[in-house]
């Protein structure tokens, strides 16, 4: 637990710094500007965790073990709804809109 | 598909496919994104109403008789996607040729299936012509989301950053028919070689599915709207302004699709799509209020009551409102 403690503080400071240059890249260079409206959400979304991120370097230790918790047990929760909805063929029912063009 | 075109190619050269032109490889040889099919061709479309809707296509690949561009004035100007392209009927019971009947005038369809906004404002800068009096934007629900797609190929694009952008489609009909013989020729290589990747495709690795799976994408798309809104409000503004400097009126068509009436449907993109119609001033003809919510049983309109296009009473009933409202 040291171990993760100690790195996640930098761990979420990196990954909030490389969505952040990801959305610019999607918003500004792949769309060309033109979305900037859908994108907003994800700025606000990544710069809250930037902040974030920085913060918990200064935090008590304590509070940072139920952080870490809450972290990986959402981020557990959100890939294993994702497989359900990759991987459940009733979900697939999109695939037959597409027939209609 | 490919099977009864192989069998009627052998009976006459001029069959051929349609092709939906966002199949055509966006970089090719000939440089151009098309717009249409293969002109003069008996182009094979689809098969929802128990036969296959087959169509002679016009001077520029569209569904159009070819005289149709000889005019003098076009009374009506129809753009839009498969349900504008006439989806699965024979002529004349698509909408424009209804539409034709009805009222003895004039009437060119520049629809195509696979069609978004972009694709259709495209349409319109390419091939609008001076003479026309009406234009109608028909849309169907599925629009939206064709244009995320649209927003990123590098020359639809150019439509909407640069208003003077053209690739004279018009002048360059025999490239458009030669690039879309080639994409057919792929098809067909590729449809005959799929059962021989069948196995190969098996134990590769899905890297699409796992890219996808990282970036979460379904459960983003299930809970943000659609992207492009403001764009879709850009391209009907400039639509507006592409037809009203070409002295035409501009009248947007809604169409209801098979779960409009049922829980599947947002109500809100509806609401959206409305309050944009209404804020650019643009004369708003909605379909469901106007014919499906009138019929006891709206299914009646579609093939076997399936969810699919239109069938020939469905195109026939819309057409008639569309040409009432527009003789008020």
């Amino acid at each position: 637990m040291n171990f993760i403690k100690r790195i996640f503080s930098p761990f979420c400071l990196t990954i909030s710094v490389l969505l952040i240059i990801y959305t610019y890249y999607k918003s500004e260079i792949y769309w060309n500007g033109l979305n900037n409206e859908y994108y907003l959400f994800y700025y606000i979304f990544f710069f809250f965790f930037f902040f974030f991120s920085f913060i918990s370097f200064f935090i008590n230790q304590k509070i940072k073990e139920y952080l870490i918790i809450l972290f990986s047990s959402v981020v557990l929760a959100v890939f294993l709804f994702e497989g359900y909805l990759t991987f459940n063929t009733k979900t697939k029912s999109y695939k037959l809109k597409k027939t209609i063009t | 598909m490919l099977q009864i075109y192989e069998d009627l190619k052998k009976t006459d050269n001029k069959y051929t496919l349609s092709v939906y032109p966002d199949s055509n490889p966006i970089v090719n040889k000939y440089k151009i994104f098309p717009l249409s099919g293969i002109s003069n061709s008996k182009t094979i479309f689809c098969n929802e109403n128990g036969y296959y809707s087959i169509y002679e296509s016009d001077r520029y690949g569209f569904n159009n008789p070819n005289i149709e561009w000889d005019n003098k004035d076009i009374e009506y100007l129809l753009v839009g996607d498969s349900f504008t392209h006439g989806a699965c009927v024979n002529r004349p019971n698509d909408l424009t040729s209804v539409l034709r009947t009805l009222s003895k005038k004039s009437a060119i369809n520049l629809g195509y299936s696979s069609n978004g906004p972009l694709m259709e404002y495209a349409t319109l800068r390419e091939y609008l012509i001076p003479n026309v009096k009406k234009v109608f934007w028909i849309y169907y629900p599925n629009d939206l989301s064709d244009l995320q797609y649209e927003i990123s190929n590098n020359v639809l694009i150019k439509y909407l950053s640069d208003l003077n952008f053209t690739q004279k489609l018009k002048f360059k009909q025999n490239k458009i028919d030669d690039l879309i013989n080639d994409t057919i020729e792929d098809i067909k290589k590729r449809i005959n070689n799929k059962d021989k990747d069948k196995d190969k495709e098996k134990d590769k690795f899905n890297y699409k599915k796992f890219i996808s799976f990282i970036k979460i994408s379904k459960l983003r798309k299930s809970i943000f709207p659609v992207i492009g809104n403001s764009n879709f409000e850009k391209i009907l503004k400039l639509t507006k302004d592409l037809t009203l400097a070409n002295n035409s009126k501009l009248y947007f068509v809604y169409l209801p699709e098979f779960n409009h009436n049922k829980k599947k449907f947002s109500k809100n993109d509806y609401a959206l799509i409305k309050q944009i119609v209404n804020k650019l001033d643009i004369t708003f003809i909605d379909i469901y209020s106007e014919v499906f919510e009138k019929e006891e049983n709206p299914l009646v309109f579609f093939p076997f009551n399936l969810d699919g296009h239109y069938n020939v009473s469905g195109y026939k009933k819309i057409a008639e409102k569309i040409y009432k409202f527009t003789e008020r």
